[in-house]
């Protein structure tokens, strides 16, 4: 497994707000951080996971009906939407 | 020593715990929602509006907005929703925080206003609500529990009627939330506007708006929210919409500590304690013959408000021997409400508003009944 850097955006703070709480609950390992720059110009959060923990994030979405604005992988500090997001 | 009976103006003593969280949240670095590198207060919000999602069972907690007090959510849900117009069905027992945004929006939109009339006790009939809202109507807004007689409409007998008639169901909970279980699903309610220092038992400056599927109300105020930042217009993001500029986060604090005290006790308990309350008190006031009662007389669709006067009397007598020789905090006048003392039949002169909160002892109870009369046979 890589261990890219990989942020998720939710919709909405709001959104994240339930996310953070329910990926504390099913115990999977995740970090609030600041929104980069290059990706929105609100005082937003995002969530940094790990890529194997990808598949479980968007399960937890799909299973609370959250909205997942996008995820994000940074290369030579651009970030990049994750083609693969279906994965 | 004062013995505090106005818990239908705001709560006290509030629940364990509050006085600790308010404390915590100006010694503690907290932040602000939606706005900071830290977010400790975006979970004090968020935990708050989930566990009043949960209470009113609310499947979306983003539907769950904060502001000030009910009466601001109230102008929300009303003059957010309300268009040029508009026929609105409401009812005689109304507060002035539904009766002056409801004359205010006669006046400037010309809406046409339904007020239809409830029994003294404060009752509304299922029947003359189901008569007023068959015209093609917008919303119908109704006070829940009164706070001038303590009487509970049946929600889940009115929300049913104003819902098949394809109008928008908005309730005022200021005096019910806490006190008496709301579903609203069941109840069909599409707009419910509650305090969060009344029967939630949480700091002043603290109330909520809820509001369904069916309807987004206009907000109030527009600005900052943390979110869109670089956009001209307000966001659509719930709750953002309705949450600009920054929230009574000490407030909100507590309220979430006395959300959780609620949970932890359970709506069982509390409601034991208030049909143990209701009980002492009526039977305690049926024992002073020259005081008249306002409301139901029984346990059932009733709140702890309990107004008394005695008839061709000047009630400030009364309330003033109560605080001043016995240090008894009760409420005078027309509480806000002088539509609901019009039905009531207490119109100009009020009562004096007894409201125990549920976390008052026995022997306070007691000591008040005692001392009621004692003072109403000093006045004769």
């Amino acid at each position: 497994m890589s261990s890219r850097e990989i942020i998720v955006l939710m919709s909405t703070v709001h959104q994240h707000m339930v996310m953070e709480d329910r990926l504390e609950k099913s115990g999977i390992g995740f970090k609030t951080v600041v929104k980069p720059r290059q990706l929105g110009s609100d005082c937003g959060m995002a969530l940094d996971v790990k890529e194997e923990n990808v598949a479980d994030v968007r399960a937890v979405a799909m299973k609370e009906h959250l909205g997942i604005f996008g995820i994000f992988f940074r290369e030579n500090d651009v970030w990049i939407r994750w083609q693969n997001e279906e994965a | 020593m004062n013995l505090y009976f106005d818990n239908a103006a705001t709560s006290w003593p509030k629940a364990p715990g509050v006085a600790e969280a308010v404390e915590g949240s100006i010694r503690e670095c907290f932040g602000s929602p939606g706005r900071s590198n830290i977010h400790r207060s975006d979970r004090i919000l968020f935990s708050a509006r989930e566990l009043i999602a949960g209470m009113i069972h609310a499947t979306d907690s983003s539907h769950v907005v904060f502001g000030l007090n009910a009466t601001q959510m109230i102008n929300t849900g009303l003059l957010g929703t309300i268009k040029r117009g508009d026929r609105v069905v409401t009812t005689s027992m109304e507060h002035n925080a539904v009766s002056r945004p409801l004359r205010y929006l006669q006046k400037v939109l010309e809406i046409e206003l339904d007020i239809v009339p409830c029994s003294p006790e404060g009752f509304l009939d299922p029947c003359d609500l189901k008569e007023a809202v068959s015209r093609s109507t917008r919303l119908a807004v109704i006070n829940h529990a009164s706070n001038v007689t303590g009487a509970v409409n049946d929600l889940r007998v009115l929300g049913p009627i104003v819902r098949d008639a394809g109008a928008l169901f908005m309730v005022d909970c200021a005096q019910s939330i806490g006190t008496i279980p709301i579903d609203v699903n069941v109840d069909c309610i599409d707009l419910l506007a509650g305090s969060g220092h009344k029967g939630l038992l949480g700091p002043s400056g603290t109330g909520f708006l809820y509001f369904s599927d069916r309807v987004q109300p206009d907000p109030l105020i527009l600005g900052g929210t943390g979110s869109h930042s670089e956009q001209d217009i307000q966001p659509l993001d719930l709750p953002d919409r309705y949450e600009s500029g920054t929230p009574n986060i000490t407030g909100l604090a507590g309220l979430q500590a006395s959300l959780g005290y609620i949970q932890a006790v359970g709506f069982d308990y509390l409601t034991e304690r208030k049909n143990q309350i209701c009980t002492r008190m009526i039977s305690g006031i049926s024992t002073i013959p020259a005081l008249k009662l306002s409301g139901p007389l029984s346990l059932e669709n009733r709140t702890l408000v309990f107004g008394i006067h005695i008839p061709g009397k000047d009630i400030a007598d009364l309330a003033n021997r109560l605080l001043w020789d016995h240090g008894i905090i009760t409420r005078t006048g027309l509480h806000c409400a002088p539509w609901a003392h019009r039905t009531a039949g207490t119109y100009p002169n009020g009562t004096i508003r007894i409201s125990p909160g549920p976390l008052q002892e026995d022997s306070d109870i007691d000591y008040l009944l005692e001392v009621l009369d004692r003072a109403v046979r000093d006045g004769r």
